[in-house]
């Protein structure tokens, strides 16, 4: 019988919570948070507070959708780190006194190789991805090009010295006066524009790094310059806006990817992390894999942004390495890949 | 009997209990300069439940007010534990059970005043007389020299907030215990009545006792 694993995520703004049987998915409940929307931005003690609120209905629910009694699990999985320290807090502290309570080993997951492993979970209609196997990860938090050589066997080979992608889509929404989270709202509006209306320039950086703090700069003062001239300007340009902006940081992307999977010479190419959630980040990724016929593996939308599922697929990596987990270890808001 | 297992954790004592309608079973509670309950508190936990997690009637939280990180911890540990074992809740408020635990070991003075540091000259505090009546509910007070001269008597004033109005508080008979910590011994004095008149809260959607407000900044436009 393959091994019965309650996940639980709260790393950010999420809280979520899934039961895995094996590598498949009996359930993956999410309840998002809408507070944060009033401040333009996740405010950390709100989350934690969110969290609070709903981590017993999340397990439940997620346990019930299963259909599992609690008494039945095998192990619990959460999410250490890296993320908020509050918010991984109230996830850990569950998870423990579940743990303690059920007399089951815990598994601590790293947030960011959960995100590459979603890829392994089996919904049973497509091919798992060969190994080795680059993931390009982008998310509010993250922008790493990482080379899988086991699912337990992980390197960083290229990251952002500075804010990442998804970070880059956000504060630039910000810039123009969109909602949070405005990364969403920027692939929307970008439907309609012309990618190549606004040029920015690409950043210079070494190696497979990444740098996006020099593009948000760049459209703040392109903005002010053309709402001085122009007070509508934005609001009458925003799909062009949009559509550049969006261009610009997935060429960036796209163009290191295709660095890295050509000098390590790996054929099987994958996206991970909430920016894969992007429609043109997705369409031109395939594209680049059809031209090199490199096999692409694209997350399915509910394992893009964060979730239990993936956190459940890691914590089985590492069940079946018995690579437990320990009640005193605390939550960590940086952790080394 | 009921057995209950008492946390507290609102403060930088990571302190937990396991009792019964006699009295302390076992307790086990450690403090430091910085929080470590992120590290200590389930550990403490396990060694005070020991194999008898199936005998528990209840488990009791310090509700605060307090520490949000140090609640944040203690909460969430309570929930997972009502949880994996089908327990009620029971949310005792820190400033009550401190003054209880005075009460019974330091007897004798006509009022008690708990205090939890809550930054600068702020306290939180609440007001009880010698037979646990409260006389003034939990507030965030930003202490005066003569802010408990209204009190006639004799006072025990107590906690980490007390050592900062030790000399400042012009009382004519007010002692002042500021080694004193909120511990789960206070709690187990109060949780046993709770449960019995059925008291208990809904783990589901229990939240601490933050008192305060919080405040965040509203986005400011960029262009």
């Amino acid at each position: 019988m393959q091994p019965l694993i309650l996940a639980i995520e709260s790393s950010c703004d999420d809280t979520s919570a899934a039961v895995l049987r094996g590598n498949e998915v009996m359930s993956n409940v999410v309840a998002n948070q809408e507070v944060h929307e009033l401040y333009g931005g996740v405010v950390p003690e709100l989350a934690s507070r969110e969290h609070q609120k709903h981590i017993l209905p999340v397990v439940n629910a997620a346990l019930i959708k299963a259909g599992v009694n609690k008494n039945k699990l095998d192990a619990i999985a959460y999410t250490r780190g890296p993320g908020l320290l509050g918010s991984l807090l109230v996830g850990a502290s569950f998870a423990k006194s579940l743990a303690l309570a059920l007399d089951i080993p815990l598994l601590e997951v790293h947030h960011m190789h959960a995100h590459i492993l979603a890829h392994f979970i089996d919904d049973g209609n497509a091919p798992l991805p060969e190994l080795p196997m680059l993931c390009l990860t982008v998310s509010g938090g993250h922008t790493q090009l990482v080379v899988v050589r086991e699912t337990t066997q992980m390197e960083v080979i290229g990251e952002t010295i500075d804010d990442a992608a998804g970070e880059a889509f956000d504060k630039i929404a910000k810039i123009m006066g969109l909602p949070y989270p405005g990364g969403p709202l920027i692939d929307k509006h970008a439907k309609d524009g012309d990618p190549l209306r606004f040029k920015f320039s690409h950043p210079k950086t070494d190696g497979l790094n990444f740098s996006f703090s020099g593009l948000k700069t760049a459209v703040l003062y392109f903005l002010r310059d053309a709402v001085k001239e122009e007070p509508d300007f934005v609001n009458e340009n925003i799909a062009d806006i949009c559509a550049s902006v969006q261009y610009t940081i997935v060429s960036i992307l796209l163009n290191r990817l295709k660095q890295a999977a050509e000098q390590q010479q790996i054929s099987t190419l994958a996206l991970a992390g909430g920016v894969s959630a992007n429609s043109e980040l997705r369409q031109r990724f395939q594209e680049l894999g059809d031209e090199n016929s490199w096999k692409t593996f694209i997350p399915d939308f509910s394992y893009c942004t964060d979730n239990a599922a993936m956190i459940g697929i890691a914590g089985l990596q590492l069940f079946l390495a018995e690579k437990y987990g320990e009640l005193g270890n605390a939550p960590t808001a940086r952790w080394a890949f | 009997m009921s057995l209950i297992l008492s946390i507290e954790s609102a403060t930088k004592n990571c302190s937990v209990a396991l009792s019964d309608e006699s009295g302390l079973i076992s307790l086990k509670e450690e403090h430091s300069q910085k929080y470590i309950h992120a590290e200590r508190l389930h550990i403490l936990i396990k060694e005070v439940i020991g194999d008898r997690s199936k005998d528990l009637s209840a488990i009791a939280i310090s509700k605060g007010p307090g520490s949000y990180t140090g609640l944040r911890i203690g909460t969430a540990a309570s929930k997972g534990l009502c949880f994996a074992l089908d327990l009620p809740l029971i949310a005792l408020s820190t400033l009550e059970h401190m003054a209880a635990q005075a009460r019974e070991e330091h007897p004798g003075f006509d009022y008690y005043l708990p205090m939890i540091d809550a930054r600068r000259m702020e306290v939180y505090t609440a007001t009880f007389d010698a037979t646990g009546n409260t006389l003034q509910e939990a507030q965030a007070l930003e202490v005066l020299e003569e802010s408990f001269n209204h009190l006639s008597g004799t006072v025990l004033t107590l906690g980490d907030g007390a050592g900062k109005c030790e000399g400042f508080l012009q009382h004519p008979s007010m002692k002042f215990n500021a080694s004193f910590l909120p511990s789960a011994k206070g709690m187990s004095l109060l949780a046993h009545s709770v449960l019995a008149k059925k008291k208990t809260v809904d783990p589901a959607y229990f939240e601490p006792y933050y008192l305060k407000e919080f405040v965040a900044g509203k986005p400011k436009s960029l262009l």
